[in-house]
């Protein structure tokens, strides 16, 4: 469930992601625009999904939205939603130096159009969640191409220091999940945001695994979840884990199928490979609803990135792409995330 | 139960206005300022998107991901409960079944929707349905007896959550590490949400999210705290300094307690939003900070709460909707002072005939944390 408001640890870590990093990604970005003819890129994120505007200048909105206006030449802006006193703390989630309020928009946009040039391409990213007001307020201004097909695919491939936020996010769900077993969901809770997880959700089971709920009552802290579903994102970057808490034959059915899911796991391997290799230790069991078809997905800034891949699915592992892999199956769950060169993240 | 009541109050006024059909639409984003309007009619927080037609003599529960309709059923007592995969897809289907005369639906909650959704949803419905938002919140607007029941209870584990605070805090300590404390300690005790904004400074231009910055002594813990329970949020709003607090620090804080206490005067049923609102400023006006009431230096002064009805808005000079009987909102003369920083002071009120009554135990001092 995703929560009203993201108050887990969040900055710009100069340290782990410094100004270089962004400057890379920004000249990639600059890149694809040069080849599509761009003369300017607007990146949309909001609170729900922020991926490409976070890859490109560590901002995440915590509410509302926020829009990059992307020059092919020239100095980015962030136009912020939300109150103008909250400006100044925005301004520490990024390297981007002009953060403005996007209140301001309609004096905004016409002129950095107008810095242009005359009739200059524009693109809009980051569509995916947009909101309907938001989409009206940027084309009252400019007829956007929608660029998500042309800059989406950059996120897949992860760059260095993105492997290395995807293994601290790991390291928090792994200390996250081992808590979880031990001591229960509260617990579990405050080590991930005393560990300084951005955000963390958990689903979990009453019924020996049959349905997942998010908490909604005391009452559901009284006994210990049979199975759990934990997400856990550090510095934008998320991991995830499915997991049984209990001993059962599905459980031991599920990680040997998890198991010969890795053993085949490689760039090129397709979703119907995973399934395929899986399905021998399946016989018998039933696939969980909530996993169903699916083997996995990519992850990263988003928690549920492409591909998807699934028994029906011919998309790929790439290389250079972030995967969680999942089982999941009536009572039993197994889990993993996997890098490239069979670097495993996670795995329970 | 409260949805229920809701959703015949919704269905009364649909008579009224000559609708056959209510489409309430849930992103399954919670917004603390916002309605959810599946939540108002059903008492189910969804997890994705979700929505729930009303017809004049039905209602059916349209819920993804389709594996979590079986909670929704428990959840809502809904008899008919629709498992879908995409939002648009179901809707479509389950409308064309109250078979409604265009012109005779209202939609609620859709301009949350991204964008894609947003366009399959009104195709669904036939185009462009009349704009239902203010007839979903008014449906709400006005708390039922259970409703502020939870609203009390809310109000009490914020109340326990800054008891907490002030029990373990201490210099040394990450912001993040506190705030994780306080929103684990307020789980425990029953919040399925919480809107927690909390942080320090030795000198705050607003609250904002916990950071990773190091508490020291002299620094101003600024916290607005506010769980839900039940779904019900409350919100109190608090400040506490680590270490004594100063003689200028204790004045600027007594001109806030003032400005409330003239707030809650004020919003007696009857009077607008906008009332309460100026009564407060009038207060930290006299006090010589008139200047200082407006943006950036406050918000506003007050607001409703999300997930029910967001009624009455926010507590501002150009809000002139009127407070009713039992309308629950938190009230906050919080403020920026030039030479003190920002300061929180608030409480979540019910409004009565005589004013507006606190729905906590012991309204905000200027607390210090001994170190």
């Amino acid at each position: 469930m995703h929560p009203v408001l993201v108050l887990g640890s969040y900055r710009w870590d100069q340290e782990w992601l410094p100004l270089d990093e962004f400057e890379e990604r920004l000249r990639t970005v600059r890149g694809v625009m040069a080849a599509h003819g761009w003369d300017g890129l607007i990146v949309h994120g909001n609170s729900e999904e922020s991926a490409l505007l976070t890859y490109l200048t560590n901002f995440y909105p915590r509410l509302r939205w926020t829009l990059a206006l992307i020059p092919a030449k020239g100095d980015m802006r962030l136009l912020v939603a939300g109150a103008t006193r909250d400006l100044p703390a925005a301004a520490m989630l990024t390297w981007v130096k002009d953060v403005g309020w996007y209140g301001n928009a309609d004096k905004v946009l016409p002129e950095w159009l107008a810095s242009l040039g005359a009739k200059p391409k524009i693109a809009l990213a980051g569509i995916g969640a947009i909101r309907p007001a938001v989409h009206e307020k940027v084309i009252a201004h400019c007829k956007p191409e929608e660029a998500d097909d042309a800059l989406l695919p950059l996120l897949r491939k992860k760059r260095p220091r993105e492997r290395q936020m995807l293994r601290q996010s790991a390291k928090i769900l792994t200390d996250t999940v081992a808590t979880l077993a031990k001591d229960g969901l509260i617990a579990a809770e405050r080590r991930a945001r005393a560990g300084q997880a951005q955000d963390v959700r958990f689903l979990f089971s009453l019924d020996g695994g049959k349905t997942l709920k998010p908490f909604e009552a005391p009452s559901d802290l009284e006994n210990p979840p049979s199975a759990a579903y934990v997400a856990v994102r550090y510095l934008g970057y998320w991991s995830e884990a499915f997991v049984t808490l209990e001993d059962t034959p599905a459980k031991k059915a599920a990680a040997a199928a998890l198991a010969a899911m890795l053993d085949v796991a490689k760039p090129g391997v397709t979703g119907r490979d995973l399934a395929r290799a899986a399905a021998p230790h399946l016989k018998g069991h039933t696939p969980h609803p909530m996993i169903g078809a699916r083997v996995g997905h990519g992850i990263g800034l988003s928690l549920d990135e492409a591909p998807v891949l699934s028994a029906d699915s011919d998309a790929t592992l790439e290389d250079g792409g972030a995967y969680s892999l999942q089982v999941g199956i009536a009572g039993g769950f197994a889990s993993a995330m996997v890098m490239p060169n069979n670097e495993i993240l996670w795995r329970g | 139960m409260a949805a229920r009541e809701r959703l015949s109050l919704l269905n009364a006024r649909m008579h009224e206005a000559g609708l056959e059909l209510f489409v309430a639409v849930s992103t399954s984003f919670h917004n603390f300022l916002d309605a959810d309007p599946v939540f108002v009619l059903t008492g189910f927080r969804p997890m994705g998107e979700c929505a729930v037609l009303v017809g004049l003599n039905d209602a059916s529960l349209i819920v993804t991901p389709p594996w979590d309709a079986e909670r929704a059923r428990q959840r809502s007592g809904f008899t008919r409960v629709v498992p879908a995969v995409r939002l648009g897809e179901a809707v479509k289907a389950v409308a064309a079944r109250f078979n409604a005369k265009p012109g005779k639906i209202a939609a609620a909650g859709a301009s949350a929707l991204p964008l894609a959704s947003y366009r399959e949803v009104m195709a669904a419905v036939g185009g462009k349905p009349q704009d239902g938002d203010d007839m979903l919140l008014k449906v709400a607007g006005i708390k039922t007896k259970d409703e502020i029941d939870d609203a009390r209870t809310a109000t009490r584990i914020a109340e326990k959550g800054y008891e907490r605070l002030l029990e373990v805090t201490r210099p040394g300590m990450h912001e993040f590490e506190l705030a994780a404390e306080l929103y684990c300690h307020m789980k425990s005790l029953g919040a399925d949400e919480n809107f927690l904004l909390m942080s320090a400074s030795q000198h705050n231009r607003a609250v904002r999210a916990p950071s990773r910055r190091i508490l020291e002594k002299g620094d101003i813990i600024l916290g607005e705290i506010s769980p839900s329970y039940n779904g019900q949020f409350s919100q109190i709003c608090r400040s506490a300094v680590i270490g004594p607090a100063t003689e200028q620090q204790l004045e600027k804080f007594d001109i806030l307690k003032r400005a409330m206490a003239v707030g809650k005067k004020a919003g007696a049923a009857g009077a607008t939003a906008a009332d309460a609102a100026r009564g407060m400023n009038g207060v930290i006006g006299q006090a010589g900070y008139a200047d200082y009431c407006r943006p950036p230096f406050m918000r506003v002064r007050g607001h409703g709460l999300g997930n029910l009805s967001s009624l009455p808005g926010d507590i501002d000079t150009a809000n002139d909707t009127t407070l009713e009987t039992d309308m629950v909102f938190v009230m906050h003369p919080n403020q920026y002072f030039p030479d003190v920083g920002y300061l929180l002071c608030g409480e979540p009120v019910r409004v009565t005939k005589k004013g507006c009554e606190a729905l906590s135990e012991r309204e905000a001092e200027l607390d210090s944390i001994p170190v």
